[in-house]
């Protein structure tokens, strides 16, 4: 019997956590018990930031987190965990799915471990997009009205897309937000989705609450295993580690969309949240920046580029079909959400 | 040998007096930070939008640059703080022995884990930095994305200082020792060197050497390797109750044992690891970067004297009342409290400020000690609190909800905690003597003058620190930053400041704050090296294999959290046991008559209470060693009994919110409803 050790970077209780037992527990019965993933919690035996040094090093089996949380070590992670604003030519989390599957994602993807050089063997598993624009004390009509506010911004690229395009974007550790919301020291923040964010404490402080946001449409979390480790598997196991993947990437979606939904049922009935339109200018604002900064890093580094030519071949076959067939769906699905809000 | 000694001294004196000038920076960069955000929200709410824009805004590199510079401090300065003998030792068999006998146990040791330990952990952290110098690695943290490499570099930087003032220390010890046993070493060294060489290798080149193989069948063949890991981490703990008390400085112990046990139940390649990304990530924490700047506000008003008269003035209005100062204490203690959540923090500032006044006065030590080290725990517990913080998402209950729970239960342990120190008072006057009758005022206009005069300066510093977070102005660690430059404005509006004065006390906070980040530091190591040998995990899934009402499974999960954190600190705690415990605990909501975030909120409150008592429980009790820091001539023995009489009014506060609930659940109740 093998015992995988994964050291997450989210806390024990979230969702991702919950799917990624679930995923456990599939690779478990499908390997008859011969191999066993065991879920350490955040900070357990590294801290976060060290997390896949630790696997890499072979300190821990393995270790769970969105790809981007690794962006600092290659600005490419982001084009797969968070690709700012759809990679910049409207990919949503099914669509990214797709790529990954059949657009020759996960050969690139495979490719990003080795060009950040660290060894281990990484498996998508959940798609946990798209989050929200965020939380506001008061109401926005425009950008302008949004300019005039703290924003305590996402890390990395989807960050520095808002310092941009001229958000007052703040960095400032997570514990420290909900307090700093209560007392005025920031005006606004984003977080994540409706269950996360009414987990976190957003509606105690905030009311004012906006769901289309573009810096985080596409989410994503994998699970990474050290590379000895993996070799060292049967053929079976890794089979296994595959299939349990794959069904993880439909289950997540699954699951994430039905407790969201039962999250924002509760905000907004229950503890007086507002649900808002995010201002139209905001969209071409964001993507125009968003292109910009996508076209500079692909120009500062050879693998982000062919990752993002990859996202933008697929788009241009897959995204006038979906994002077409997309807006019928949306546009009904918005008119039943009004009619039952009356 | 005696000019290598000098030199090494030399490097490190400089090292330490340039280090300790980066403590102006990190200062510059918050007030920065906290008035150019400040600004921007005042002037877009006087409606002067384009002008907010222009000239004013958050600044996306404060974070980055405060936590950084600050994380670098604390190892740059380590070799000039071994030098200068801060870091803390358990000395009660120590300081029996001769001094031949404690120079000789010295160079034993640093000979035996000093060296191999730290060349080790050098050559880690220096591969290491290199990978991130070569791939240009960007923190994940924030919309900057800082590089991490000239940061990271203290690291290897700051062992090669400790190494080279080993190497001082170790020549210091062999002049000490006495000629004999000198030769006999020095003949010794040359089979040292070779011995030390060969175990570096090994341990970094596993396969091509065949010590490793050598080490490896030996404890196979002695049946040692057949222990399984979370055993070892029980003898781990063992041994520590033990190792700590030969009186080398804890800090290294805790490295030594980690070492030696990590290497026995992982391997010890991996334990250097563990020991890199532990004290990179002590490095880099953002809240830790407000150690610093919390002693250095503390040490600014001892020397210009502000503190003091507080204290004095206290003494004279309650000049009939025995054990006054030790009210004055737990007064200005829950008040830092409130505008800190970090225990090193506040029990220097109360240690640095307090102890002068309460030995002039012929103050019971213990009871001193006891009250300044539990009154500085309180920090922890009154909001902000950095604990509270990390258990937050761990409980998935929002930070305010367990801030607002916080609130009572801190107020009543600082009552409880007065209550007792008077109650000893009355019952032996001694302990707390009032002033002579020769020093007691008869003018009631003086004391008042007095008395409010004493009240100004700390009244002032608390508006800086704690008001900047109430008025919405800096976050809890902006707060330190706010707090450290009113000192020095402080300073400069009674005339007391000089530049001498501030360079000094930029260089004892260095001191000061390595003696806590590195204790900090390698507790946390200590505590990973326990959680990867899988034995917090193994001894809490014992318990609750168990089958008992769930009362009694209530009780000894707090009796197990209680033991723990007699030997481990709250980190591990809250991380690795907490998280096993939330199913369970969740389960009892009905039976207890909550719901289940009353009962986690709830649960999370005697959490905290609970572990507050593991920063008064010896003997690993960083509060001890932070106190003993600053007040070297209280005996570490006194400090030990001292607290342990406050971890009993704990143990009565902890059984207060058990028995009701209410005490916990009222406030977060009536602020937030539900
Ligand atoms: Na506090
Ligand atoms: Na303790």
């Amino acid at each position: 019997q093998t015992v995988i050790r994964v050291q997450s970077v989210i806390p024990a209780k979230a969702d991702e956590v919950f799917m990624l037992e679930d995923f456990a527990k599939d690779v478990s019965d499908l390997t008859d018990g011969s191999l066993q993933i065991e879920v350490l919690p955040a900070g357990a035996i590294v801290g976060v930031a060290e997390t896949l040094d630790a696997v890499d090093a072979g300190l821990i089996e393995g270790g769970f987190a969105w790809t981007h949380y690794w962006s600092g070590k290659h600005p490419a992670a982001m084009l797969f965990g968070s690709p700012v604003a759809g990679a910049g030519v409207g990919i949503d989390n099914i669509a990214f799915v797709s790529w990954f599957q059949y657009g020759g994602g996960k050969e690139l993807y495979d490719q990003l471990w080795k060009e950040m050089g660290v060894n281990v063997k990484g498996f998508m598993l959940q798609p946990v997009g798209p989050e929200a624009l965020g939380w506001f004390k008061e109401p926005i009509t425009s950008m302008d009205d949004f300019r005039k506010y703290r924003f305590r911004t996402p890390p990395g690229i989807p960050g520095q897309t808002y310092k941009d395009i001229g958000i007052a974007s703040v960095a400032m550790g997570g514990g420290d937000i909900l307090p700093a919301l209560e007392k005025g020291t920031i005006d606004a923040a984003e977080w994540c989705c409706p269950k996360p964010d009414s987990v976190f404490g957003f509606q105690k402080v905030l009311k004012h609450y906006y769901l289309q946001g573009l810096h985080q449409v596409v989410v994503n979390a994998d699970l990474y295993i050290n590379g000895d480790v993996y070799e060292g598997l049967s053929d079976r196991e890794k089979k296994a580690l595959e299939v349990a993947a794959n069904a993880s990437l439909s289950k997540s979606m699954s699951y994430r969309i039905f407790e969201n939904g039962k999250a924002l049922k509760d905000l907004t009935e229950n503890q007086g949240v507002i649900l808002h339109d995010t201002p139209e200018d905001y969209f071409k604002e964001y993507m125009d920046a968003a292109r910009a900064s996508l076209e500079k890093n692909a120009e500062e580094n050879a693998f982000f580029a062919e990752v993002w030519q990859s996202q933008k071949d697929f788009a241009e076959i897959a995204v006038p079909f979906w994002a077409g067939a997309q807006t019928s769906n949306a546009n009904l699905g918005r008119a039943f959400a009004d009619s039952i809000a009356k | 040998m005696r000019p290598v000694v000098a030199t090494i001294d030399l490097v490190n004196l400089w090292a330490g007096r340039i280090t300790c000038l980066l403590l102006t920076p990190v200062m510059a960069a918050m007030i920065t930070e906290v008035f150019s955000r400040s600004m921007f929200g005042f002037l877009v709410d006087i409606g002067y939008e384009d002008t907010a824009r222009t000239y004013f805004g958050p600044t996306l590199w404060s974070y980055e640059v405060t936590r950084m510079i600050a994380g670098a401090m604390f190892m740059l300065g380590a070799g000039y703080a071994l030098m200068r003998g801060v870091h803390i030792r358990a000395d009660f068999i120590y300081r029996k022995w001769s001094p031949k006998t404690q120079a000789t146990v010295d160079a034993i040791l640093y000979m035996a884990f000093y060296f191999p330990a730290l060349l080790l952990f050098l050559y880690i952290s220096g591969e290491y930095t290199l990978k991130a110098w070569l791939t240009g690695e960007r923190a994940m943290d924030t919309t900057f994305m800082a590089p991490l490499a000239p940061a990271r570099t203290a690291m290897p930087l700051g062992i090669l200082f400790l190494v080279l003032q080993g190497v001082s220390e170790l020549l210091k010890c062999l002049y000490r020792m006495g000629h004999v046993r000198e030769r006999k070493f020095v003949l010794f060294l040359p089979f040292y060197l070779i011995i030390l060489t060969i175990t570096i290798l090994s341990v970094l080149f596993p396969s091509t050497l065949p010590a490793g193989t050598l080490i490896e069948s030996l404890t196979v063949a002695t049946g040692f390797g057949e222990m399984p890991s979370a055993t070892i981490g029980l003898v781990m703990l063992a041994v520590m109750l033990l190792a700590i008390f030969v009186g080398f400085p804890i800090s290294f112990t805790l490295i030594f044992l980690g070492f030696t046990f990590g290497a026995w139940g992982f391997s010890s390649k991996l334990v250097f690891y563990l020991q890199t990304l532990q004290f990179n990530s002590v490095m880099l924490d953002e809240t830790l970067a407000a150690v610093p700047l919390f002693v250095f506000m503390g040490i600014m008003m001892e020397k210009a004297g502000l503190m003091e008269r507080l204290f004095t003035s206290v003494q004279l209005m309650l000049s009939r009342t025995h054990g006054a100062l030790y009210l004055a204490v737990l007064f200005v203690s829950t008040i830092f409290a409130a505008a800190t959540g970090i225990v090193g923090a506040s029990v220097t500032i109360l240690g640095i400020m307090a102890a002068k006044t309460m030995n002039r006065s012929g103050y019971n030590v213990q009871l001193a000690a006891g009250t300044i080290t539990a009154g500085g725990t309180l920090g922890i517990l009154i909001p902000p609190s950095i604990m509270l913080v990390v258990m937050g998402p761990v409980l998935e209950i929002p930070v305010t909800d367990l801030f607002a729970a916080a609130i009572i239960p801190g107020l009543m342990l600082a009552f409880l905690y007065a209550l007792y120190a008077l109650g000893r008072c009355w019952l032996n006057p001694t302990l707390g003597p009032p002033l002579a009758e020769d020093e007691r005022p008869n003018d009631i206009a003086y004391v008042a003058r007095e008395f409010f005069l004493g009240l100004v300066p700390p009244a002032l510093l608390v508006a800086s620190a704690l008001g900047s977070i109430l008025m919405g102005w800096a976050t809890p660690t902006e707060a330190a930053g706010c707090g450290a430059f009113g000192a020095v404005l402080l300073t400069l509006a009674y005339g007391k400041f000089t530049f001498r004065g501030g360079y000094d006390a930029l260089i004892k906070t260095l001191e000061i704050t390595v003696l806590i980040m590195f204790l900090v530091a390698a507790s946390n190591f200590f505590g990973a090296v326990f959680s990867r040998l899988g034995t917090p995990s193994m001894l809490t899934e014992l318990l609750l294999s168990l089958d008992m009402p769930p009362t009694v499974i209530l009780i000894m999960v707090m009796a197990l959290i209680f033991i723990l954190g007699w030997p481990l600190e709250w980190v591990p705690i809250v991380l690795i046991i907490v998280p096993i415990l939330i199913p369970v605990v969740a389960g009892l909501a009905p039976a207890m008559a909550m719901s289940e975030t009353q009962m986690l909120t709830w649960f999370g409150i005697l959490v905290a209470v609970n572990l507050q008592t593991a920063w008064l429980s010896p003997p690993v009790a960083l509060s001890a060693y932070f106190l003993k820091g600053v007040v070297p001539e209280w005996d570490l023995k006194d400090i030990y009994l001292g607290m342990m009489q406050f971890m009993v009014i704990q143990l009565i506060g902890l059984i207060l919110v058990f028995t009701f609930p209410k005490i916990a659940l009222w406030l977060p109740n009536y602020i937030y409803g539900g």
